[in-house]
């Protein structure tokens, strides 16, 4: 009896042993540590960081420092700080798409026994999206996501049941829904307003708003089948008609919202649509915790927000054309029309340097799982200053912060409903994670996409010119290598 | 006194150390990574020639960035002048507030460049714009931003240098000009000179070197501009208002191609070394004559 006492009170011990990087109410096990956790700006991301590091500290022991840097430095300062072995940083808060450049390296920390052994993280509550694609890589987990992001459609609901319309199935309908608004007054204050607001300028975010068209033309069988590269020989999808189909959407999309629409980013035409001036918008989760903040939207209990539109014909890779959904080639679509979500970014991620000491990684470890715990992560996303969206089941689940937050209930269904059917589509589309993807897609598809709107180039153009410098830059790298790196992003292992 | 060569030398030399250190070496060693696969992460470096300089201007967005940086200083600078001159000539005589008067033109020079961009970003805009602000009043209807006019893009960019840099241009000015003696306006009065000719006679020559050394400071502004155009249009609609410098950042910070930032660069200061080059010829002439 008492070897089994014995046992058991050791089993208890390790049990205890093991929860104690997870749970900071446990005891001061990090004292005396200092983790060093670099993110950006902000003051999104690092906001809530910075707001909860003190409970973290009092709580472990361990002294937080939240160092942030511009956006535009972060990937580069990270890359120099490992490559020179200067590890100024334990762990950082970061685009998980640059871990095509950090991984294959050695630069960061494997944490697929952690996550697995970290009862407090609810590793499972994750959802499966965020845990089998966006936080691994080659089949390992490098990354703790605290951030669910991916486009969405948002619609004035107001609007759209006076008129007797239904929200955009297809970027058809999201067209013609949004030529029926162009032009009206739609917040009352006698000037016409703009039927869709889209961030199309360049070198902001244009490019993800073209690939979360793209995706439901390129993409029909499952994240798996990926959307930009073929998964055989690294051929980019950018020169077929599905290609041509997006762009031209893309176009017509130019011309039915604000004419400066091609100098707006994301920060205008949020402000655009929470000011009741735009009936359509194509965004992040940030419209719905900003539209119900009294502060600065006059479209409070008036948004819907619905799965990114998609499309009833997609690309045929064996012909290589536009064709119509059937069962085989659509396999999860929905009354025939293939819904492809697009998780552009990726989400922030926690991730940790390999090179830091030990307990200096379990400390960082134990930070990073408390933020993304649901105690405090089920609050941080509802609020819009955090820049946190929706990533785990539990955040759809519990209603009290939502409502807590200001959002009605019916607003609450509607924008979590939007997420939910996102995060659980089969065929959700991954952000592009391969070495220099910034090239592929901050360079030159930016560039080419910038062009195409202003009238610089064709629409052939823009495919050969994107289509172009993908292969060159592919050669120069290496394609067998770089297909290594897409297939291994898409967690193909065969 | 006179200075000894010596003294001279003790005088110079911890600038000479600080420049050396912060600005010289650190130029020749990008001035190297242009000729070579350098970059701060790579595990070899090769030695690769002029293909950097081949692939630069070879790209057409560079191109497109060469045109609109021409077309920018060729319009800016002169701007820049004649309206800071101008400004400087009708401030010249004393006046009560003169003095706090100098003092604001300086503002818009003061700030900076990424917060006049964020400004006149929000100042173009059509919702927020003063100009939309006025139509509405007027009751016009709105005005959409010239910053998303593939047109009218570069002009509104160029619009916001001059708007930044003739008020401190007549700052700059505006100490010579109110030091010619009044005799020499009245001279040039009574020998029946008009407005153009006091102008042409009278306060063209009395600044000519400053304005020479204006000139050249503006061009190589010019020719590096980049934060203002960063903040307004990214360089967009389309290639309308990339400059040198926006491409050179992006290539070597945006997608980590240091040889080609690097070389970007470099063609930049080269470009501000032959204007300099034009400025020491000129001010040479004007001393010899």
């Amino acid at each position: 009896m008492s070897r089994v006492l014995a046992r058991t009170v050791v089993l208890l011990v390790f049990v205890a042993a093991c929860s104690t990087g997870s749970n900071p109410s446990t005891n001061q096990s990090f004292s005396g540590t200092t983790i060093r956790v670099v993110t950006f700006t902000g003051p999104q991301i690092a906001e809530p960081l910075q707001r909860r590091a003190p409970d973290f500290e009092k709580a472990t022991g361990a002294k937080v420092q939240i160092i942030t840097v511009p956006f535009s430095d972060l990937y580069q300062k990270l890359l120099t700080d490992f490559a020179t072995k200067t590890n100024s940083y334990d762990a950082t808060v970061f685009d998980p798409q640059w871990m095509g450049d950090y991984v294959p390296p050695g630069y960061l920390e494997d944490l697929t026994d952690r996550v697995k052994n970290d009862s407090a993280l609810q590793w499972n509550d994750i959802a499966p999206f965020f845990r089998d694609f966006s936080a691994t890589f080659k089949g390992k987990v490098y990354t703790i996501p605290l951030d669910g992001d991916f486009q969405m459609v948002y619609y004035r609901k107001d609007l759209l049941q006076k008129d007797g319309l239904q929200p955009p199935a297809t970027w058809d309908d999201y067209i013609s829904i949004a030529q029926h608004f162009q032009g009206k007054d739609l917040n009352g204050d006698g000037k016409p307003d703009y039927g869709s607001c889209l961030a199309m300028k360049r070198s902001a975010q244009s490019y993800w708003a073209w690939i979360s068209i793209a995706a439901a033309y390129l993409q029909s069988q499952g994240t798996k089948q990926g959307a930009f590269f073929n998964t055989d020989n690294m051929q980019p999808l950018t020169n077929n008609p599905a290609a041509a189909a997006a762009l031209t959407v893309y176009k017509t999309l130019s011309k039915i919202g604000p004419p400066e629409q091609l100098n707006q980013d994301v920060g205008d035409s949020r402000g655009l649509f929470v000011t009741g001036r735009c009936a359509l918008s194509l965004d992040w989760g940030d419209i719905g915790p900003l539209a119900v903040d009294k502060t600065q939207s006059t479209v409070q209990d008036k948004v819907g927000a619905v799965i990114l539109p998609g499309s009833k014909k997609v690309l045929d890779r064996s012909s290589n054309q536009l064709v119509d959904c059937n069962a085989t080639l659509c396999p999860y679509a929905t009354n025939g029309v293939n819904h492809a979500p697009f998780a552009a970014f990726g989400g922030w991620s926690g991730a940790i340097n390999k090179a830091a000491s030990a307990k200096v990684k379990d400390a960082a470890f134990a930070f990073l799982s408390y933020m993304s715990q649901p105690a405090q992560s089920s609050v941080d996303v509802t609020i819009g200053k955090t820049g946190f969206n929706p990533y785990r089941t539990s955040h759809f689940n519990n209603m009290g912060p939502w409502t807590a937050s200001g959002m009605s209930e019916s607003a609450a269904n509607d924008y979590l409903g939007a997420i939910k059917s996102s995060l659980q589509s089969p065929n959700m589309v991954l952000d592009l994670r391969i070495p220099q993807t910034a090239f592929y897609q901050q360079t030159a598809l930016d560039t080419a996409l910038a062009q195409f709107l202003a009238g610089e180039i064709s629409l052939t153009q823009c495919m050969t010119q994107i289509t172009n410098q993908w292969n060159s830059k592919t050669d120069e790298i290496g394609r067998q290598s770089q297909l290594d790196a897409y297939r291994s992003s898409l967690s193909i292992t065969k | 006194m006179r200075l000894t060569g010596r003294d001279r030398l003790f005088l110079f030399a911890p600038l000479a150390l600080l420049l050396a250190g912060w600005l010289v070496l650190p130029a020749l060693l990008g001035l190297l990574a242009t000729f070579s696969t350098y970059s701060p992460f790579a595990t070899s470096v090769q030695f690769s020639g002029l293909a950097n300089y081949a692939a630069v201007v070879r790209d057409p967005l560079f191109v497109a960035a060469a045109r609109n940086v021409a077309v920018f200083t060729l319009v800016a600078v002169p701007l820049e002048l004649v309206i800071g001159f101008s400004v400087a000539y009708v401030l010249r005589r004393p006046f009560q507030g003169r003095a706090a008067l100098r003092v604001l033109l300086l503002l818009p020079w003061l700030v900076s460049p990424i917060a006049s961009g964020v400004m006149w970003h929000f100042l173009f805009g059509g919702a927020t714009g003063i100009v939309d602000f006025v139509l509405g009043w007027l009751g016009r209807p709105d005005v959409p931003s010239p910053l998303g006019d593939i047109r009218l893009a570069l002009p509104a960019v160029i619009a916001v240098e001059v708007w930044r840099m003739a008020p401190f241009v007549t700052f700059l000015l505006l100490p010579s000009l109110a030091s010619i003696p009044t005799e020499r306006w009245e001279e040039a009065t009574l020998s029946g000179a008009s407005w153009t000719g006091r102008v042409r006679h009278v306060a063209i020559p009395a600044v000519r070197p400053l304005l020479l050394t204006i000139t050249m400071l503006l061009t190589g502004l010019s020719l590096g501009t980049f934060d203002a155009v960063l903040i307004l249009t990214g360089g967009g609609p389309g290639t309308a208002t990339v400059t040198p410098a926006l491409y050179s950042y992006n290539r070597a910070f945006g997608v980590n191609d240091w040889p080609v930032g690097a070389t970007s660069g470099w063609l930049i200061a080269a470009a501000v070394l032959g204007a300099g080059l034009i400025y020491v010829r000129l001010s040479r002439t004007k001393v010899a004559d």
